[in-house]
């Protein structure tokens, strides 16, 4: 039983170790972050490298959306326009001015984060669906503009990207996309760690009750909205240079909903529900691809499923399946004291 | 909480995934070819077509699908002793999905070529996977000047991109005004005044377009005096439509890609009582476009290619007895005769270099295609399809190659009104222009 | 600007409006009385252009049947959708109402597309006119009548609707159930009724829209996402839970879009509407005619 004891202990030591809780990650996540970062030298298959990459991107994505719609309750609706903003920014400042790629991203997060601050003011007033369809309208509007400054972004015509790292492999892009993704979830999962994160659970789950035990709510919606743009910015920025070409497209609904589909499954509220569901739902749709509409209407189908019988997502399956485990482990325990 | 009923339904969204993972397996994009004895079943050549299968352009993605398996069935899905496999890269009209499924198709299923695709922002994100992987592509359809620039930012990496299909639109909208000006020499048309506006539906073609026959006219001396784009699908169309006719345009020109909008914007245009020649160019595109716009079409300008020889009609009613619907020239039609010309590639390459690979296929397309060493004079919409070391990565434009014929509709029927070769009736100034 | 093109420019608002309303009625009807934000509402609207459709093409029907075929179309797909769906989900529902609502219609939205899409195919299936020839209205300004038509259409739906709502019985406990939901339990409405009819009715009047506008139109898996987005354009401009007020917001909405697209050019219509939307909700966050709908919001 002392054993057992001092096992368990250990196992308390482990995760409550200092450089764990500095990076907000469980030293699982840790283990996952090494076996991703070291996979390149085990594939050779481009195109699983180029599905890892994609997976990446939208899970990123799907973690600052993550940030509002799980914390604050409030939907995000122009979501990949902020993306797209940071794209275009970033693509336009290396092609025109010969800006260096990491610093015109950083250009790019940083305008998104702006524009997103000052959205977020004007719409964070308003109430849950309210802030959403205005920041979907905002979407729409700032896609239009893409769309109609010529001059500037050559609309639809589509503007070409310079190729950031010329030659066959896909590597770089994937340590790029890799560590923008660890960076966003950690800085995120630190905010949210915070007493920062506690104001906005309050202000998500009841906003009357946290107004009236004194948070300022406009205050922290504001500010989650705008680190949710500047990630979403910087992301954009990687896309832009991936993808290789912009056209106001990537800015759509469409693409809102992507992310949001894949943030739902994972589980809001979790963080990294999404980026696991991005693992799963992209590469298995890029498998079921010859079933055409097929697919989507599953995709459909499987979202109303989801809503009515798991809105937790994946988080809410994986906290039952610990809960599970845990009894079975209970019961161990109880029998061997016994 | 880990209640026995969520435990089953658990099970059951497994066993539903499960399940759907071998209807996935079940359905191979592969074609097979049919089982002959004559081919050797180790030598296949995989064909990767690149389309909008999905998607809002999902439409043209079926003119392709339909248009490729005619001309493949032709020659039995046979290149010489190679079985034909095809490999269907669906780009859902998103650059970013395209050069995943792209990247697939090169990486995963091997293919030896690629052929087709439609949107220019597919084209210029799926040249780099192509030239990354080095596989030949021939005969992209994304035509505006985006591609072009992206071609000549690097030739030699680009050069995988062999040829497109599709001239960029400034090649081809010259023709308009020489319709025009022949008019008026013959005194078919007396114009009111020298002033152009330019509409058209807000995307990289119609833009293209818009600023390409603007300043056709312009160097002809006309004043363009406005433009106006719309959104993709927009068809509410009665105050622009206002503000165009208030403009006093003698000639408005603009193109718009979905259908719906075009057949609008024409309804429109007679409701609201503009006093133009109308430029609809690609207003045939669609093949249901009659349907949708009535006898307002009367007396619009397009140009388009026509299903002139009994061999292109007798596509038409093969491809609708097959897919139930009617293909666009410049969709099923083009596709067709571009997939033609590929049977034609692949042949002449197996001629000379006794095998079918990347390799041989890049090869050949870089020493005799591109210089114009061959070219493919049994399509069923142009006379000759061929490139050359000047045109590349354009075809070679202009009367017996690449070239559309200005037309005039009436009662839903194109009446070729320029070249002068091809001429079916005069042009006729608009009954509604006072 | 000349004098004859503002007349015309008006005109051609109202006319669009009028549709606008049909639309936004049948979003603020789910909306206020389920709470529902329903982003699967244009795909009602494509519903009922493909009823319309097959009527016209297959049946032969007259336009007025046409319309008619459209409505109850839209109505038992609406009844069947409440039945299956949200029902499941209201059974389950621990919280959150408003937003698991919503993303169970973005999803209904990809689904009810793609199967359209799977088995109707990609064609544009349209046509040239329900009535031909154009009239004039007023002296100068004539349209065609397929536009008036469907203008007379919508307000002559609405009169219906506003009766239904405030003369009978079951429109009576929609209202109540809208205003109060607890209260209308308590003096024995059956929810479950009144929530898909709720839900039918607000899908009917996004296919009557769908159908009248089929010569403008075609039906198209896709053609739903912009009368979406006009539709709750409507809806937060003017707020909640007025008839009136969703009228006038159609009216407002379809004219200043009229008049940005005459003077500015098309693509800075979404531009000018935003920014008319943001200096109304500046000055009245609610809505022009919104009352005060605290809660609703958020539950």
């Amino acid at each position: 039983m002392t054993n057992l004891q001092s096992i368990l202990n250990k196992q308390n030591t482990l995760s409550d170790n200092k450089f764990f809780k500095l990076l907000g990650v469980s030293p699982f996540g840790v283990a996952v972050f090494i076996i991703l970062a070291l996979s390149p030298l085990f594939i050779d298959d481009q195109y699983v490298m180029h599905l890892l990459i994609s997976s990446l991107m939208f899970g990123a994505l799907a973690i600052g959306f993550d940030f509002t719609v799980g914390f604050i309750n409030i939907v995000n609706f122009g979501y990949a326009a902020f993306m797209g903003v940071g794209a275009y920014t970033s693509a336009l400042l290396v092609s025109r001015l010969d800006l260096s790629p990491v610093l015109a991203m950083l250009a790019g997060s940083i305008l998104a984060a702006i524009l997103g601050f000052l959205i977020g003011l004007l719409t964070l007033r308003l109430r849950g669906m309210f802030a959403a369809i205005m920041a979907w309208f905002f979407g729409i509007t700032l896609m239009s503009l893409a769309a109609n400054m010529v001059d500037l972004t050559r609309g639809h015509l589509g503007l070409n990207v310079p190729i950031l790292f010329p030659g066959a492999g896909r590597d770089a892009y994937f340590y790029l996309i890799l560590g923008i993704t660890a960076v966003t979830y950690i800085v995120l999962r630190k905010i949210i760690n915070s007493h920062i994160g506690l104001a906005f659970r309050a202000i998500g789950q009841n906003i009357e009750a946290a107004r009236s035990s004194g948070v300022d709510s406009t205050k922290y919606r504001v500010f989650n909205f705008t680190v949710s743009c500047f990630f979403a910015g910087l992301i954009g920025g990687f896309y832009a240079f991936f993808v290789g070409v912009l056209t106001p497209a990537v800015m759509h609904t469409r693409v809102t909903v992507e992310i949001l589909v894949l943030c739902y499954i994972g589980g809001r509220g979790s963080l990294w529900g999404g980026l696991l569901a991005a693992f799963l739902v992209i590469p298995i749709f890029e498998y079921l691809r010859p079933l055409m509409e097929i697919r989507l209407i599953i995709y459909g189908l499987l979202m109303i499923l989801v809503m009515i019988y798991y809105p937790g997502g994946l988080a809410a399956v994986y906290a039952q399946l610990v809960d599970l485990i845990r009894d079975m482990l209970g019961m161990k325990s109880k029998s061997v004291t016994g | 909480m880990f209640t026995k009923k969520r435990l089953w339904v658990l099970a059951l969204v497994f066993l539903f995934a499960f399940s759907l993972l071998i209807a996935g397996c079940a359905e191979d994009p592969v074609d097979d070819a049919p089982d002959d004895d004559a081919v050797d079943a180790d030598k296949v050549l995989k064909v990767g077509v690149l389309g909008p299968f999905t998607g809002p352009a999902a439409r043209t993605g079926e003119e392709f699908k339909g248009a490729v398996e005619m001309a493949f069935n032709r020659v039995d899905n046979q290149i010489g002793d190679y079985a034909v496999e095809f490999v269907w890269i669906d780009s859902q009209s998103d650059p970013e999905r395209a050069t995943r499924a792209y990247e697939e198709a090169a990486v995963r299923d091997q293919i030896d070529a690629g052929i087709l695709n439609w949107h220019s922002s597919v084209a210029v994100a799926a040249m780099d996977v192509a030239a990354r992987n080095q596989v030949p592509h021939f005969f992209g359809f994304g035509a505006t000047e985006v591609v072009n620039e992206k071609y000549e930012s690097d030739p030699e990496f680009y050069s995988y991109w062999m040829g497109k299909t599709w001239p960029t639109p400034s090649k081809l909208t010259g023709a308009y005004l020489e319709t025009l000006d022949e008019a008026i020499e013959e005194g078919l048309w007396e114009p009111r005044n020298k002033r152009f506006a330019v509409y058209g539906e807000d995307t990289d073609w119609g833009r293209s377009f818009g600023a390409a026959i603007a300043s056709d006219f312009e160097a002809a001396g006309w004043e363009v005096v406005g433009e106006e784009y719309f959104a993709v699908g927009e068809t509410e169309l009665v105050p622009l439509l206002y503000s165009l006719r208030d403009m006093d345009a003698s000639v408005i020109a603009g193109t718009v890609a979905t259908a719906p909008s075009f057949a609008a914007f024409i309804k429109q245009a007679q409701e609201v009582g503009v006093q133009s020649v109308i430029i609809a160019d690609g207003l045939g595109w669609i093949g249901e476009w009659y349907e949708m716009t009535g006898a307002d079409s009367n007396y619009v300008l397009d140009q388009i290619p026509a299903w002139t020889t009994d061999q292109a009609r007798q596509f038409v009613i093969d491809f609708e007895e097959e897919y139930g619907f009617t293909p666009s020239t410049s969709g099923g039609g083009l596709a067709y005769d571009q997939a033609s010309f590929f049977i034609q590639v692949a042949e002449a390459t197996l001629a000379e270099h006794g095998e079918l690979s990347r390799e041989t296929l890049y090869q050949y397309g870089q020493d005799t295609l591109w210089t114009g060493g061959l070219s493919f004079t049994d399509g069923i919409i142009m006379e000759e399809y061929m490139y050359s070391p000047d045109s590349v990565p354009d075809p070679v434009v202009g009367e017996g190659y690449f070239i559309f014929p200005v037309i005039q509709y009436f009662e839903g029927e194109g009446k070729i009104t320029w070249p002068a070769v091809w001429k079916e009736a005069d042009f006729q100034s608009p009954g509604y222009l006072e | 600007m000349e004098l004859s093109a503002i007349g015309d420019i008006l005109v051609a608002g109202l006319l669009r409006g009028g549709l606008f309303v049909l639309m936004a009625l049948g979003l603020s009807l789910i909306f206020g009385v389920m709470n529902i934000p329903n982003f699967a509402h244009g795909e009602f609207y494509m519903l009922g252009a493909y009823f319309a459709y097959f009527s016209r093409t297959l049946l032969g029907l007259n336009p007025v049947l046409c319309i008619i075929m459209a409505a109850l179309g839209g109505f038992i797909a609406g009844s069947i959708i409440e039945m299956t769906a949200f029902k499941a989900l209201r059974k389950r529902s621990k919280g959150n109402w408003v937003m698991n609502s919503f993303l169970l219609t973005v999803g209904l939205s990809i689904l009810l597309q793609n199967l359209a899409q799977a088995t109707l195919g990609v064609r544009f299936m349209g046509i040239s006119h329900y009535w031909q020839g154009s009239i004039n209205i007023l002296p100068n300004i004539s349209v065609s009548i397929d536009r008036f038509a469907g203008f007379v259409i919508a307000m002559a739906t609405v009169a219906l609707f506003y009766l239904f709502l405030h003369k009978t019985k079951t429109g009576n406990s929609i209202r109540a159930v809208s205003e109060d939901e607890d209260g209308a339990m308590l003096v024995g409405i059956k929810m479950n009724k009144v929530h898909t009819l709720t839900f039918a009715l607000g899908a009917l009047l996004a296919a009557i829209a769908g159908a009248a506008l089929l010569s403008i139109n075609p039906a198209y898996p896709t053609m739903g996402l912009a009368p979406l987005y006009k539709s709750w354009f409507v809806v937060i401009l003017v707020g909640m839970g007025n008839v009136w007020g969703t009228v006038i917001g159609g009216f407002i909405v379809g004219i200043v879009e009229a008049f940005s697209y005459y003077n500015l050019g098309a693509g800075w219509q979404d531009v000018v509407s935003l920014m008319v939307i943001i200096t109304i909700l500046a000055l009245k966050p609610s809505g022009i005619f919104g009352k005060s709908v605290r809660g609703v919001w958020d539950r």
